[in-house]
């Protein structure tokens, strides 16, 4: 699936990042390829979520080191880092609740890719109308369902173009058909250029997204690989123990 | 489907509505200032409004729209006020340069003073803000320089008349309109609005917070020390307990939660209504601060946007 010689775009080099004195990722080494969609999975707690704020720069790494094409960004603040291009989604929406759906999306094309107010309204609007909100882009985002809420999440991370996009769980707690809807945007994006990193339980949108799956296990990669071969390798099988693993394997044929 | 025809339309018709119209009142107010209508207890009334104004836009700045909530805004109007004196006194500076210099003061007074504010958010950064004024009321109560406790006369010969201190109170008054209302219809507003919803998602999405609150922060010391210098111009003379007195917080957020807090007209509205009740409160001693109180809270119940607030919505239903 993915060419050789692939160009990385990002590297995790054995990173420790934790709160407190505790560590929740403990040493973890990825590598993200330019265009794949990069499927995380791994069980609850196992330090998804942690990687991510570690990766945007809510958390600073303890040790180890952070390459976005080339470049250490592990001791930027996080402002800087969006502007570098990363990009992300929060697994429990975070709107600017007193601001409109699409003030939302402007606000953030604004501040992550410089544009005026003038020149943020199109690339909004197409967003937008991307994540079917158009309609209700003059609600208040306080207002917005869940559904709607991690819609706008997706569209305020995808308004200024990241090189990196970063979802964490977008398809948590949908329905099948607008899974399906999720599914569809990611391929959609990859085609439109993006990288994406996706954290997601639901193993069916990684079998049918990911380019390349991970599986995190205390804070380090159990398993990485293609999707199927991951999901039914013995290792995550042993991760994943309990009724999950029927399913599992039901998905991975 | 009302809804959606608000939002954005509604601001814009509002944009229209209100700019001329505000324009229109600046332009009568000067003109009633230099043409020396006015009778001078007049004057001192709507001077009072146009500081009140001001100190309300800059503590609007701050609270209503960055959400840093701050109850220690008398700072730079004790510093101003002692600038004021301080240049005049014993420097013999002339008016024009007493207060830019007053305000710069403040504001090279203030980034230290933001450096470690910043280091607080929320509940912990208002009670610091407050706790750096009394700290400054306590500097000057033991400084010999500044007179101690029995604090400084501001000298100018000749002292500015009322009409000349009307006329820089209302010019103080309306940069802070325009420069808070400039703001709200600016990049800057809208990144404001979206860290005082959510720092962390408004960090994430490229806003840099530290240097947005340090523009917000400035700013407000800025305007603040600017009407400060000019109160006490008018009032002739500061002590510590009048420059640092958490009385002008409580006055600010009077007038900010009446009006309206995170709108520009709110601070007017709540300004005017102030010191009319204020004056009017003055014949019965006593009674005074629990009917601001008893104000503060019946708009609080029914009107929790101001009226300004509630005036905006009213229109947008019609
Ligand atoms: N802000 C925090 N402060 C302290 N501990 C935290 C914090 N956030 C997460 N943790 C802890 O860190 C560990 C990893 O959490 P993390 O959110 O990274 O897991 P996750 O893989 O995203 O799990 P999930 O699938 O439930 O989203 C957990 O034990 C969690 O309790
Ligand atoms: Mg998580």
């Amino acid at each position: 699936m993915t060419d050789r010689g692939a160009e990385k775009i990002l590297s995790f080099e054995n990173v420790t990042a934790g709160y407190g004195r505790s560590d929740v990722l403990n040493g973890l080494s990825f590598e993200v390829e330019r265009g794949e969609v990069f499927g995380i999975i791994g069980p609850n707690g196992s330090g998804k979520t942690t990687m991510l704020n570690t990766l945007t720069g809510l958390l600073r790494p303890k040790s180890g080191r952070i390459l976005l094409d080339g470049e250490d960004i592990s001791r930027l603040p996080v402002d800087a880092r969006c502007r570098r291009g990363i990009g992300r989604t929060f697994q429990i929406p975070r709107p600017f609740i007193r601001m409109t759906v699409f003030e939302n999306v402007l606000v953030s094309g604004i501040y992550g890719a410089g544009f005026s107010a003038a020149e943020g309204k199109g690339p909004a609007e197409d967003v937008l109308r991307f994540t079917g909100l158009y309609e209700k882009r003059d609600l208040k985002s306080g207002e917005l369902t869940l559904l709607d809420r991690k819609r706008l999440e997706i569209a305020r991370a995808i308004v200024s173009k990241p090189r990196l996009l970063l979802l964490d769980e977008v398809a948590a707690g949908l329905t099948g058909s607008e899974i399906e809807t999720v599914i569809g945007m990611v391929v959609q994006l990859k085609r439109a250029g993006f990288t994406v990193v996706w954290i997601e339980h639901i193993l069916e949108t990684m079998l049918k997204a990911a380019d390349r799956l991970m599986c995190m296990a205390e804070g380090r990669c159990a398993v990485i690989g293609v999707p199927g071969e991951v999901l039914a390798s013995g290792e995550v099988e042993e991760l994943y123990l309990g009724t999950e693993t029927e399913a599992l394997k039901h998905a991975a044929r | 489907m009302m809804r959606k025809i608000a939002g954005l339309t509604d601001t814009a018709r509002l944009k229209i509505n209100v700019f001329p119209a505000t324009v229109l009142v600046f332009v009568i107010l000067y003109a009633l200032g230099f043409s020396g209508i006015l009778p001078a207890n007049v004057m001192r009334y709507l001077l009072q409004i146009f500081l009140y104004i001001a100190l309300g836009e800059a503590w609007n700045l701050m609270s209503g729209f960055a959400g840093m909530t701050s109850l220690g805004q008398q700072l730079y109007v004790g510093l101003a006020g002692y600038a004021a004196a301080i240049l005049t006194g014993i420097y013999m500076q002339p008016l024009p340069t007493v207060l830019p210099a007053a305000a710069l003061v403040c504001v090279i007074a203030a980034i230290p003073v933001s450096a470690i504010l910043f280091r607080m958010q929320g509940m912990y950064f208002a009670v610091a803000t407050w706790v750096a004024a009394e700290a400054a009321e306590k500097l000057f109560l033991n400084w010999k320089f500044v007179g101690q406790g029995s604090g400084m006369t501001i000298r100018l010969s000749p002292y500015p008349s009322v009409g000349v201190i009307y006329l820089l109170a209302l010019t103080v008054c309306m940069l802070a309109v325009l420069t808070v209302y400039r703001i709200t219809r600016s990049r800057l507003g809208m990144g404001l609005l979206a860290m005082r919803d959510d720092p962390v998602a408004a960090a994430s999405i490229g806003l840099n917070l530290t240097r947005t609150r340090l523009t917000v922060y400035l700013l407000a010391a800025l305007i603040s020390g600017l009407a400060g210098s000019v109160f006490f111009l008018n009032k002739g003379m500061i002590y510590p307990e009048s420059g640092f007195s958490i009385s002008w917080t409580v006055s600010v957020v009077f007038v900010c939660i009446i009006g309206g807090a995170g709108t520009v007209a709110g601070p007017v509205i709540g300004a005017v209504i102030y010191v009319l009740l204020r004056e009017y409160l003055a014949h019965y001693p006593g009674w005074s601060n629990i009917m601001l109180g008893a104000i503060t809270l019946l708009v609080i119940f029914f009107f929790p946007e101001g009226i300004a607030g509630a005036l905006k919505k009213k229109k947008r239903i019609n």
